[in-house]
């Protein structure tokens, strides 16, 4: 079981173009990451802030709703979240070649 | 504006510190020179064991240095302190602690400078961050002033509680009652024993001696926590979950016996079970490892993939979806027909499985369910289910593993989510996709299903408005329709058996047969495929192994209602042509493809191809454009252009055998599937724009094909004015 999902990230890994994976745990820590820790630690105080006001945004405009996932796009690169209530996966992709 | 001001601090503190650097060594010579005298008696006496110097070490290290040394006043000090940054906040605090001395004799007044602008705080560490100030959300009402004074004011005095602020209980009692008399005796006995006879008691004298404990000063220095600002934000809604969570936290109830009504919904008949709070869970902080295997986890990483497929595919999707359109009034279009390969759905599990199944989720058609089972007789293979979804081409959404391989799938229009499956061994199951593990809905049973053949294909058919029931159709000639009952069994009814005809039948000329032996056994042909009639409720057509098309009723059980032979060998595929509801297309391993209308006995058109015919299909944007896929090319044949040969043909690489083929409901894109596990998805080009009267155009094509049989055309136009007569 435990193979399976470290084949999982590194099969995301594997992926064209991805430069990293963070998972966080709902403490806004980070517990597996192909980063190095400082950068890791950086992703998840800043993303963990960012999800909570996108959560809020979907859930005031229809109480139903709840967030799904979350695409961040900059010039260099684009970061997918996507956030739960148990974690938060992080995956930072190089779009510009 | 702060770094300003810092850097001309700094400056200031350098000039300072140079000037106060010289008088401040002599003292700190004076005052080591006191320390060492106290040492230095201790250090004359040195431990000798067997030659070797076991002298206890200093107790306090000389290396630290301990706090009556080091305190001073900080007005005293002229060490330059400057703002530090994060990273040498634990550098500076240890070399501020080390020149810290004691200033123990006289200090004249005038060296005193105390300079109010140096940071007292030492180590402090000032998070860079610039916090802004936010609006309060709170305010405090206003309060206006009073102005005048009303005419009459009341005052209410009211009476408080007694509070006792010291009480002190007496010591003397009445003579004559209970305690006075106590105490009489009392005050008699110590007279007695102080001034009377009592006074002479034998004494003796003890000495004791309470235990020296030794003490020993020492001293800590605790370091100062390190602080920094952090952001926390809490929104109305996390406050309302909050409230909802504590709401559902019940005290755990006894279990409900099961309760037995007369004639209730089948969920009452279950027992009840009811959602109990765990409250505890929540504050543990999860490992990775209990993360991970959680369905939330999957279907985060599930979104993830997709997006990430999106990169790498982003131009095939788009013209997947159809956003890059072809102008149909572009002056060099040319029509050939062309086939863009789009992708491949395939990965490592899938490899070398041949496909024997696709269906297409009705509710959201980008989600495909592919089984991969057998395609030889004697092939041995275990069973997969894959279900993709077209926006993540990599990897399949869901994999189940089965120990048979699977022969037929189709999804429930009803409920999405429910998918049921044949088996190789005649087992039909119906799975629940939306769950990662292996979730069964519901199961055929040996005592009502008495199929071990392969079961060929699988159908829903609703009921009623709400009910749906699964007809299967076997290797061993029967249909069977299978339904959930109250009680959660699957039972099997038998519908029909399909027998085998003998003598002469209408459709294809079949070379005459030799004569046989009158021997009495019932031979039961292989059903292979089944189609719904398109517009009366209870007929359907079955095509067998023996090449023979039989229209079955669900009113008759026991007898078909018509047959006529299609094929020369087993008829593969059917398909009605989603314009003409009349018109039929078969498909069969003899090469050829036929075109029937119902209510006339021959066949209206034949198309050879170059190899067994595994699957058909018509083109759902227009009329006259059919696919088809034999061995290992893919031909398309344009009616209304030419009948004898396809317009387009592909021949795919290596020695594959297509089995499937399916236009999407755009009719721009092709589903193909093969005898290796893999799925190509192609995108069609370069086709004649499709007509505005489809049905006008498919009928005048057919009309042409029959031109050279004018008894057929007769017979055609009869029918169709008695159906039009006749509204049928």
């Amino acid at each position: 079981m435990a193979t399976e999902v470290e084949e999982t990230i590194k099969r995301i890994q594997a992926h064209k173009g991805v430069m990293g994976v963070v998972i966080v745990n709902h403490e806004g820590i980070p517990i597996k990451s192909s980063l190095d820790n400082a950068t890791s630690v950086l992703y998840a105080g800043l993303i963990g802030q960012l999800t909570e006001k996108a959560r809020n945004v979907v859930r005031e405009m229809d109480s139903t709703n709840e967030l799904s996932f979350l695409r961040v796009r900059s010039r260099r690169h684009e970061i997918l979240i996507a956030p739960d209530r148990e974690f938060i996966l992080i995956v930072i992709q190089n779009t510009s070649d | 504006m702060d770094t300003g001001e810092m850097s001309i601090d700094a400056a200031d503190h350098s000039s300072i510190s140079t000037t106060g650097s010289i008088p401040k060594t002599i003292i700190s010579d004076s005052v080591s020179k006191a320390t060492f005298s106290f040492m230095e008696k201790r250090e004359m006496y040195r431990v000798i064991l067997d030659d070797k110097d076991c002298t206890p070490d200093d107790i306090v290290n000389s290396d630290f240095v301990t706090m009556e040394d080091t305190f001073s006043h900080a007005a005293f000090e002229t060490r330059v302190r400057s703002r530090s940054t994060a990273k040498d906040a634990g550098k500076c605090k240890s070399t501020a602690d080390t020149g810290m001395k004691v200033y123990a004799t006289t200090i004249s007044l005038d060296d005193i400078h105390i300079d109010h602008t140096i940071n007292t705080e030492v180590g402090f560490v000032y998070d860079d961050v610039d916090l802004e100030v936010a609006p309060s959300a709170f305010y405090l009402p206003r309060t206006m002033p009073i102005m005048s004074y009303p005419p009459e004011i009341f005052v209410i005095l009211k009476e408080t509680e007694t509070h006792f602020l010291f009480e002190l209980p007496s010591f003397s009692y009445e003579k004559g009652s209970v305690e006075g008399n106590a105490v009489e005796e009392e005050n008699e006995f110590y007279q007695y024993i102080t001034v009377g006879k009592g006074k002479n008691r034998k004494m003796v004298n003890e000495e004791t001696q309470t235990k020296e404990l030794v003490t020993q000063t020492r001293h800590t220095l605790a370091t100062r926590p390190q602080k920094k600002n952090a952001i926390v934000f809490a929104s109305m809604w996390d406050m309302h979950d909050t409230y909802a969570k504590l709401a559902m936290i019940k005290p755990k109830e006894l279990i409900d016996e099961m309760v037995m009504y007369q004639s209730a919904a089948p969920n009452l008949l279950r027992k009840k079970k009811e959602k109990h709070y765990d409250a505890q869970f929540e504050s543990r902080g999860k490992t990775f490892d209990e993360i991970s295997t959680s369905p939330q986890f999957l279907d985060a990483v599930l979104l993830t993939e997709r997006v990430l497929a999106t990169l790498e595919y982003s131009g095939a999707q788009k013209k997947f979806r159809g956003l890059v359109r072809i102008n149909p009034l572009s002056l060099d279009l040319v029509y050939v027909y062309t086939m863009k390969p789009l992708w491949t759905l395939e990965c490592t599990d899938t490899e070398n499985r041949p496909i024997s199944s696709i269906s297409f989720n009705p509710k959201n058609n980008n989600i495909l369910a592919v089984g991969y089972g057998k395609f030889t007789y004697a092939e041995n293979q275990t069973g997969l289910i894959c279900i993709w979804c077209t926006k993540n081409p990599c990897k399949p959404e869901r994999l189940y593993r089965f120990e048979d391989p699977i022969t037929s799938l189709a999804f429930s229009d009803k409920n999405p989510n429910w998918l049921a499956c044949g088996f190789a061994n005649g087992d039909v199951l119906i799975l629940d996709v939306t769950s990662y593990p292996i979730k069964t809905i519901a199961s055929s049973k040996r005592d009502t299903n008495p199929c071990f053949e392969p079961i060929w294909t699988t159908n829903w058919r609703a009921l009623d408005k709400d009910n749906e029931y699964v007809i299967t159709t076997c290797q061993d000639g029967r249909i069977n329709k299978f339904t959930s009952t109250k009680t959660h069994a699957f039972i099997c009814t038998p519908l029909m058996r399909i027998s085998t005809v003998e003598g002469k039948m209408k459709g294809l000329e079949a070379p005459k047969q030799c004569l046989k032996e009158d021997v009495p056994i019932t031979r039961y042909p292989a059903a292979l495929c089944m189609k719904w009639h398109p517009r009366i409720d209870h007929i359907y057509f079955v095509g067998t192994d023996e090449g023979c098309i039989h229209k079955c009723s669900t009113h008759y059980l026991n007898q078909h209602m018509d047959v006529f032979r299609a094929h020369a060998g087993p008829v593969y595929s059917m398909q009605f042509s989603p314009f003409i509801d009349t018109l039929l297309v078969s498909c069969g391993a003899d090469n050829a493809i036929r075109l029937w209308i119902e209510g006339m006995d021959d066949v209206i058109l034949t198309m050879n191809c170059p190899a067994a015919v595994y699957d058909v299909a018509f083109c759902p944007v227009s009329s006259t454009i059919i696919i088809s896929a034999s061995g290992n090319v893919l031909s398309i044949w344009d009616l209304r252009r030419k009948t004898h040969m396809p317009c387009a043909e592909y021949t795919f690489p290596s020695n594959v055998v297509l089995t499937f083929i399916q236009f999407t409901p755009s009719g721009d894109n092709v589903f193909v599937g093969d005898s290796m596990g893999r799925i190509h998805t192609f995108h069609l080009e370069d086709t004649p724009i499709p007509p505005f009267y489809q049905k006008k155009l498919l009928d005048e094509t057919i009309k042409k094909a029959l031109c050279t049989r004018p008894q057929m055309l007769k017979q055609l136009e009869k029918l169709e004015k008695f159906r039009q007569k006749f509204g049928q």
